[in-house]
């Protein structure tokens, strides 16, 4: 099948009308906004507090961040993989490993507790710190987020909303990372309230703006 | 049972195309030969395309790869390139989808100002064909989603009677008989019927694979999902078409 001649002078005009960054710019946009991210998950974290320990042993926050820090690492990379398609993971696997990652986060919070830390954290925890560390957490998730919408934005035609799942429960793990290390506070109840629950909040967030940040669009 | 083969001169019509197509699926595919129309030597040319080798295939995809790959780092010329060696197979694509002419190159321009917007994005090494087939399937979704289906449909009846004029053209160029004729046309009608009465998802499958040509594991990239699903969904069309051309006594031989 061949198309009219005009066609092809249209659409090579058109392309040439509309600008657009080429790898070494995106790349230097993609360094800008890890940069910046890095530089703001730091800032919030230290003005919000930094590191705190409370009763919490050591080797135990250390334990549970760096399990996190393993949920979030392979579903990141999962969301950045792309195969020899270029197309990235089934959408079934995609959206499979963003619903493992709060039960992932909250199972091995309550292993690590009762293997290490057990005993601790079953004193009265206030009400008001559940929805406390579920919104600082969801602050923390801010800039991972960014991160990968700069790494992965308008170029998934196959599977945007699982991408943005995905994207959304990664981010979710590494701002569980950080909340892990700031929150002093183990009791299984408000560690699955406020830090494992956001990364259920931020799949359906992404879920929901993954077509519109990661996905193909036609010209308005 | 009967042995049938379709055969015409000269480059083929879409609808003459999706018969010799869905022919060469039994040759090429799961389950043998399979041939349309009377036996060779009955009076009509030589027929049914190759395949493209592998190697040329291979060449094609390493041509884009590198197309694709200047255009990436900023050659803006390389864009022709990528236009020249992708929007036939597109075209084809997206008229078999859409089913007209005008729509399939609004959405064929699209495709190409998508990838033109994503060009900095695009990975490194990766396959371009895949990614220019996902982006125009996403487009022809959400064209129909947004309710372009009138358009569809009034290019179906165009796309019909101009299907029905290539192959009449076509068969009586190449001399053939108005037994073959009717033959060919009325095979043509029940393959086009299984196709059409197929799920969406077989369809696709099936066409991805036994039309555009491109491999299981790219089809499955395009679909969003395995290899093994895209496999089975390939096949239970193909079980599906092959019980159709059953029933009206042109089962592959």
């Amino acid at each position: 099948m061949t198309e009219k001649p005009d066609l092809r002078a249209a659409i090579l005009a058109a392309a040439k009308k509309e600008p657009s960054a080429t790898r070494a710019e995106v790349s230097a946009h993609v360094r800008l906004v890890l940069t910046v991210a890095a530089i703001g998950l730091a800032v919030a974290f230290f003005v919000l507090g930094g590191v705190t320990l409370g009763d919490r042993p050591a080797s135990f926050v250390v334990h549970v961040a760096l399990v996190w820090s393993i949920v979030a690492a392979a579903s990141a990379l999962l969301l950045l993989r792309r195969g020899a398609t270029g197309l990235g993971a089934p959408t079934a696997t995609l959206l499979g490993v963003a619903m493992a990652v709060a039960p992932l986060l909250g199972a091995s919070y309550l292993g690590l507790h009762v293997s290490e830390a057990a005993g601790i954290g079953h004193d009265h925890v206030g009400a008001l710190s559940h929805p406390m560390c579920f919104i600082m957490t969801l602050v923390f998730t801010i800039a991972p987020f960014a991160v990968f919408a700069a790494l992965r934005r308008g170029v998934d035609p196959v599977h945007p909303a699982a991408t943005g799942a995905i994207a959304g429960a990664a981010s979710a793990a590494v701002g569980g990372v950080a909340i892990t290390l700031h929150c002093p506070i183990s009791s299984d109840l408000h560690v699955l309230l406020g830090h494992a629950l956001p990364a259920v909040v931020m799949l359906l967030v992404g879920f929901a703006l993954g077509p519109r940040i990661f996905g193909v669009r036609a010209a308005p | 049972m009967a042995s049938f083969t379709l055969q015409f001169g000269g480059a083929a019509p879409s609808m003459v195309a999706r018969v010799a197509r869905v022919a060469r699926v039994g040759m090429s595919g799961m389950l043998g030969p399979c041939r349309i129309g009377p036996a060779p030597g009955h009076g009509m040319t030589a027929w049914l395309m190759a395949d493209a080798s592998a190697s040329s295939k291979d060449s094609t995809a390493l041509r884009l790869r590198e197309a694709m790959e200047r255009y990436a780092q900023g050659e803006d010329a390389a864009f022709a390139e990528l236009y020249d060696l992708l929007s036939p197979r597109l075209l084809a694509f997206l008229t078999r989808m859409t089913r007209d002419r005008v729509t399939a190159e609004d959405l064929m321009q699209q495709t190409f100002l998508n990838m033109h917007r994503a060009r900095g994005r695009f990975a490194v090494g990766a396959e371009v064909t895949p990614w220019a087939f996902a982006i125009a399937r996403r487009l022809f979704l959400d064209s129909t989603r947004r309710g372009k289906r009138e358009v569809l449909e009034r290019g179906e009846r165009g796309g019909d009677e101009d299907d029905e004029r290539s192959i009449f053209d076509l068969v009586e160029a190449a001399g053939a008989t108005a037994e073959e004729l009717v033959d060919a046309k009325s095979l043509a009608i029940v393959i086009e019927g299984a196709l059409s009465e197929l799920p969406e998802q077989q369809r696709e499958a099936f066409a991805l694979i036994k039309q555009e040509g491109l491999s299981v594991a790219e089809a499955a990239g395009i679909l969003g999902t395995s290899v093994g699903a895209v496999k089975l969904r390939a096949h239970r069309a193909y079980e599906s078409l092959r019980t159709a051309l059953g029933k009206k006594g042109r089962a592959p031989s």
